[in-house]
């Protein structure tokens, strides 16, 4: 921003901005405020009903939310019916930028007093972008290795992904992704590399299954599976709602026709396990081959699963030894500690150690210490890439250093004046 | 007037001895003072007519991972059992009619035994308490004299009154009646209901803990405070099952298991053990399926292994040559602990089991030390081989008994034979071996014991209630006109002066915790109320040197009062606080000093600050309403109506300055929080409920002075403002915590709910009530333009 030199520049500014007039006033800044207010503690409550992904996707990630009010509160038989619109984050957010970028040009005076105010307002505007940008680009996965392996893909927690893998060649697997937003398309799909062209029957995110017993009939939804598991071992399929909860388990699924030319190849049933595809061995041994299920084609075999979407990464990492550590006769944990070797591109490795408040940092990504089990000898990373990470930390030296200037003055002042004598009354 | 001038130092000197009196020295409700600090170590010569109890109370166990001296787990443990630091003992009748007979005998025919006898029931406090719908006396018995009785002679101890029972249904299952038995029941009240209770709480268990109702959760509680008692009963005597005769002869171990007629003590027991592992670790090939010799290692091992259990602390010391520096209970001692759960036994290959423990016998010690540890580390899911490792290590690495097991089995029969000064010399034993044994652990047990007895925060309460009354006095002497200013001064000085030696002794407090932790002072919820607290009344002490109006010191002493009664219900809450020990260990994520002498100190003050605007609010809003009363009986244009003005103005401008302040800290805590969670978990922000929480805040401190600023409220706008910031801080601080959601969520609590919604009423009620003068203003003016005509409807609401 340029500083003029005139001396009545907030004149000057006021008339070359005069349409952000209305956008500046102090009222609009209480009544977001205390909107924002409201949108919080809405939307902290809610997180007990939909936990925190959920209500960061209904209030914090939208222009707005509805809520009603909980049922578990008094009067809940006459409130609980009204549905309530609560304005949203990105609504807020925006709204606050613009507030306070307009205050910033129209009513901040540009003076060497009052550079404490225009330095935390620098700084909350900031805040403020940095965290509509993270909200946007801000990814989380999770990695799990066990105990001497090595693993080079990191899995998102929410969204699934059909794999095609051609495992013809044993020493070179060839595998083709298609995204959920094709599957939830639906229609006919198909890639250059792959021989056989894809009919999505059905597809969502979640799902209860159970073993249809002989001579019962399936849902309509399993009815058309023919080939694999899923006729095998009659699975019925009942839809459900995405849970969107602290400790859900989505289960996804896709029935999916096979299709060389107009020949149909069968219809497969496949599923994808939230814990990842090994887990299916072992939560339903039964169910093992939804890891991986065989279709002969051309003289080419390929495998078919629908799996959490992965995102494989250029270098990989070897889980070395694990530390569960309790204080002496207590339950009460004081260290989860891997011990790992980062395995890089160019064959180079290094040894790592990630524990509690101590993550390893590598490749824009942190993978923080998340989940471990002792007695199966793995450990799970959570994984978050924010490229805008930076951004808060300017915002606070920015903060710090504007209520700093405030606040010393103010105190300076204040202790002048009343350094004199007690006052009473 | 002179007489005031004479007079006003004296006052003056007693009510600050008075705050000395209270926050330091010995007084009438705590014996240990701030004196005891500076004794010097007890000499040698110890009286032998009495039992050591000091030495005892010194002694160093393990307790919910923390060393702690014997005296700190008496009073935790009675803090849960019976939410008090001390038992009961009824007066059996017979002793009470003794006592009666001497006293009524004549004072010189006294003989010097019943003179002590005389002397020893009139010094002690007696309380009465209901018996079978009759008034009893009873004496307190200190937690350590209880602790010693509880190990050392239960059947003493299981008199003593205990259990804090005082739900209804819970004592109708007991077949009592709170106002003719009381609330306070002994072991051996309940025993006969034992397995009434037990069943009854595992009824309730079965209900999940957020749909529990006060029964249910008040059975569970009592089934979990007997739970502790017979652990600690155990804690250095094993129990003795009473196994069935025919089996034991069947696998010929009744000349081995412990006999009361025939053994001294239960360590017996164990020798004969270490004769039964020595001769199999000679000869290992004797281990397989179907040897008798094995057999009745099994048979120890397995019966040790269930002893295991049964302890509430670990009484053993690590030994120079257990290099991990463990503490142990005693069974431990003997066979170390099952590597997984004993279920897991099912999943058991037996001559797998048998193969493995062959080879690993056949084993040097110090490489069958490094091949255990091996397979501990390598086979965790063989169960048959890990528990090969116990038996390999209870047969071959384990040797001896601890000879500190048998200095405990000597002082309990002492102490039951009351042979004083064998006791004396064997505790003094037991304490040096233990301190050297526990190493640098050990280096602040001595203390501790003195800020056990000291307790600096139940002083504090004291002196802050003298403190609110002191100031509070001083506000009824200000409208008594100009002669009574040097009493107002007075008074005010008081209040100032005493926050000052109040201070000191809370802040002492905090320090000697956080030495004794080795921690920044705010750790968990209850500390965090002491810091609160702590802070509030630093501020206020700051604001009252400027503004020597007493509202300061009143609004800080009701702070610290009520900051240090909610840190002490918290310390009584049993899902917050289950061992009773405040100053418990941390959960690894918390594990950061860094950040918690930062981010958590900083957000902390954050919370004292915006509490004490909120309460100057309330000073303001009650100020108003009692001046406007005054002011309504006198012609306008009194002086008191240009105090009133004045007075109205510095408080609006104290709020001021103090959410200025509440801004400040908790912006720049949460701020903190964000880095401190970048740095651990890899993002900034989560809308966690404990960041929301933080955020609402910041938020409401910031529209707090934004209106002011903009001059959208006045003073009594932001008043009321403020008293909202207290409803939002009490939310972010304990409401967050009762949704236990979120990665911040380890001080879950739902008994808190209530108090939390009376609180929230209260500041509702006097936002009301700030607006009622100006309601009454604005009423009246309505009726009197009505009446009049129209002349002046702008008349309205005042400020």
């Amino acid at each position: 921003m340029k500083k003029s030199k005139k001396p009545n520049s907030l004149v000057q500014r006021r008339k070359n901005f005069s349409f952000l007039i209305p956008f500046a006033s102090l009222r609009l800044t209480l009544t977001l405020l205390s909107l924002s207010m409201i949108l919080i503690f809405v939307a902290t409550l809610e997180q007990t009903r939909i936990g925190i992904r959920g209500a960061l996707k209904e209030y914090f990630e939208s222009f707005f939310g509805i809520w009603y009010y909980p049922e578990q509160f008094w009067g809940s038989e006459y409130l609980h019916s009204i549905p309530l619109p609560i304005p949203g984050g990105y609504l807020l957010g925006g709204l606050l930028i613009l507030n306070l970028t307009s205050a910033f040009l129209v009513r901040f005076q540009w003076t060497g007093k009052k550079i404490g105010i225009q330095l935390i307002h620098s700084g909350i505007i900031l805040l403020l972008i940095g965290q509509l940008a993270t909200q946007a680009i801000q990814e989380e996965s999770k990695m799990q290795i066990n105990k001497g392996e090595k693993t080079n893909y990191i899995e998102r927690f929410h969204g699934v992904e059909l794999a095609l893998r051609d495992v013809t060649d044993p020493l070179k697997e060839n595998v083709i992704t298609i995204p959920q937003e094709l599957l939830e398309n639906g229609g006919i799909l198909s890639n250059e590399e792959l021989p056989f062209k894809l009919k999505i029957h059905h597809f969502g995110v979640n799902c209860d299954f159970e073993y249809g017993t002989e001579g019962k009939t399936n849902t309509t939804l399993s009815k058309s599976v023919d080939r694999g598991v899923g006729q095998s071992m009659n699975l019925n399929v009942v839809p459900k709602d995405e849970d969107y909860s602290n400790d859900a388990l989505n289960f996804g699924y896709l029935v999916v026709e096979i299709l060389d030319g107009n020949k149909s190849l069968g219809t497969w049933l496949t599923i994808a396990n939230p814990g990842g595809s090994k887990y299916w061995e072992m939560m339903y041994p039964k169910l093992a081959d939804l890891a991986f299920q065989s279709i002969r084609h051309e003289g080419k075999l390929w495998g078919i699963a629908l799996r959490q979407k992965r995102e494989y990464l250029p270098f990989s990492i070897e889980l070395l030894d694990i530390k569960n550590e309790y204080y002496q006769g207590t339950e009460t944990p004081f260290n989860f500690e891997s011990d790992i070797n980062l395995h890089l591109d160019d064959n180079q490795t290094r040894r790592a150690l990630v524990y509690m408040n101590t993550p390893l940092r590598h490749a824009g990504k942190t993978f923080y210490q998340y989940q471990m089990n002792d007695s199966a000898s793995y450990t799970v990373f959570q994984v978050i890439r924010n490229p805008s990470w930076l951004v808060p930390y300017i915002a606070c030296i920015l903060v710090s250093l504007g209520m700093l200037w405030q606040f010393s003055f103010h105190l300076f002042r204040f202790l002048k004046k009343n350094s004199a004598t007690p006052k009473s009354t | 007037m002179s007489l005031l001038k004479f007079l006003n130092p004296i006052f003056l000197g007693v009510f600050l001895l008075s705050g000395i009196y209270y926050s330091f020295l010995p007084n009438s409700s705590t014996r240990d003072s701030f004196l005891d600090f500076f004794k010097e170590e007890k000499s040698n010569d110890v009286q032998n007519k009495e039992f050591d109890i000091d030495t005892f109370s010194l002694v160093p166990v393990l307790r919910g991972g923390r060393v702690k001296p014997l005296d700190s787990v008496a009073r935790n443990i009675l803090l849960v059992l019976r939410n008090k630091r001390s038992a009961l003992r009824i007066i059996e009748k017979d002793e009470q009619d003794k006592i009666n007979l001497i006293s009524e005998k004549d004072k010189d025919s006294l003989t010097e035994q019943e003179k002590i006898l005389l002397y020893d029931y009139y010094k002690t406090k007696k309380i009465k308490i209901p018996q079978n719908g009759v008034e009893v006396n009873s004496i307190e018995v200190p937690a350590i004299d209880w602790l010693a009785q509880v190990l050392f002679h239960p059947e003493k101890a299981d008199k003593l009154k205990t259990f804090l029972i005082d739900h209804d249904q819970v004592l109708g299952l007991l077949n009592r009646k709170l106002l003719e038995d009381g609330k306070f029941y002994s072991y051996q009240d309940l025993d006969p209901f034992l397995s009434n209770i037990d069943s009854a709480a595992r009824k309730a268990g079965e209900v999940e803990s957020e749909l529990r109702d006060p029964f249910q959760q008040n059975i569970i509680e009592l089934y979990r405070a007997l739970l502790i008692y017979k652990k600690l009963k155990h804690s250095l005597s094993p129990p003795t099952p009473a196994e069935r005769p025919d089996m034991l002869e069947q696998l010929g171990v009744t000349d081995l298991v412990y006999d009361s007629k025939k053994d001294q003590a239960i360590s017996d027991e164990y020798f004969r053990f270490r004769e039964l592992t020595a001769a199999l670790s000679e000869n290992p090939s004797v281990v397989k399926l179907g040897s008798k010799e094995f057999a009745k290692v099994v048979f120890f091992v397995d019966r040790y292994n269930q002893a295991n259990l049964w302890t509430e602390f670990l009484p053993i010391p690590p030994t120079i040559s257990n290099e991990d520096g463990k503490w142990l209970k005693v069974t431990e001692s003997l066979v170390g602990s099952e590597p997984l759960e004993s279920k897991e036994k099912q999943n058991m290959d037996p001559s797998r089991f048998a193969l493995v423990l062959r080879e690993l016998l056949a084993l040097d010690r110090s490489t069958l030390k490094d091949r255990i540890a091996y397979i501990r580390e390598n086979q965790k899911l063989d169960p048959s081989a890990l528990f090969a490792t116990q038996y390999a290590e209870a047969i071959k690495v384990k040797k001896g008994v601890d000879p500190i097991i048998l200095k405990y089995e000597k002082l309990a029969s002492a102490y039951r034979n009351e042979r004083y000064q064998d006791f004396n010399r064997i505790v003094s034993e037991i304490y040096n071996s233990a301190r050297t044994r526990a190493g640098e652990k050990a280096d602040t047990l001595s203390f501790e014991k003195t800020f056990n007895g000291y307790e600096p925060f139940y002083r504090s309460a004291i002196v802050y209630v003298i403190i609110l009354l002191l100031a509070c006095s001083s506000w009824l002497f200000a409208p008594l006109g100009d002669g009574f200013k040097s009493v107002v001064l007075m008074l005010r000085n008081s209040a100032y002066y005493l926050t000052i030696i109040v201070l000191l002794s809370h802040t002492f407090g905090l320090v000697a915790r956080m030495y004794i932790e080795g921690r920044p002072p705010v750790t968990n919820l209850y500390s965090s109320a002491l810091f609160i607290g702590w802070g509030a009344v630093l501020l206020c002490l700051g604001t009252e040197k400027y503004v020597r109006l007493g509202i300061a010191s009143a609004m800080g002493s009701l702070i610290g009062f009520g900051s240090l009664v909610i840190a002490h219900s918290l310390s009584l809450d049993s899902s917050l606080n289950p061992s009773g020990d405040t100053m418990e260990m941390m959960r690894a994520v918390l594990d950061s000093n860094f950040w918690l002498a930062t981010h958590v100190v900083i957000i902390t003050i954050g919370y004292s600050t915006t509490f004490l605007g909120g309460f100057l609010g309330i000073a303001y809003v009650i100020f108003k309403l009692i001046s406007n009363i005054i002011l309504s009986q006198l012609p306008s244009g009194s002086t008191l109506q240009k105090v009133q003005k004045e007075t109205s103005r510095t408080l609006g401008s104290m709020i001021f300055g103090i959410t200025c302040f509440s801004l400040f800290f908790s912006l720049v805590g949460t701020i903190l929080g964000g880095i401190w969670a970048d740095q651990s978990w890899g993002r900034f922000w989560g809308w966690d409920a404990k960041e929301n929480g933080a955020l609402l805040i910041v938020i409401w401190n910031a529209i707090i002075l934004h209106a002011r600023l903009s001059g959208i409220a006045k003073i009594c706008g932001i008043a009321t403002l403020a008293i909202f910031g207290n409803i939002v801080t009490a939310w972010s601080w304990f409401g967050t915590n009762m949704l236990g959601v979120g990665l911040h969520s380890y001080g879950f609590m739902d008994k808190a709910f209530n108090p939390l919604m009376w609180f929230f009423g209260s500041q509702l009620l006097f936002i009301i009530l700030a607006y009622i003068p100006a309601l009454i203003t604005f009423l009246r003016g309505l009726i009197q333009t009505s009446l009049k005509k129209p002349q002046n409807i702008l008349n309205g609401p005042s400020k």
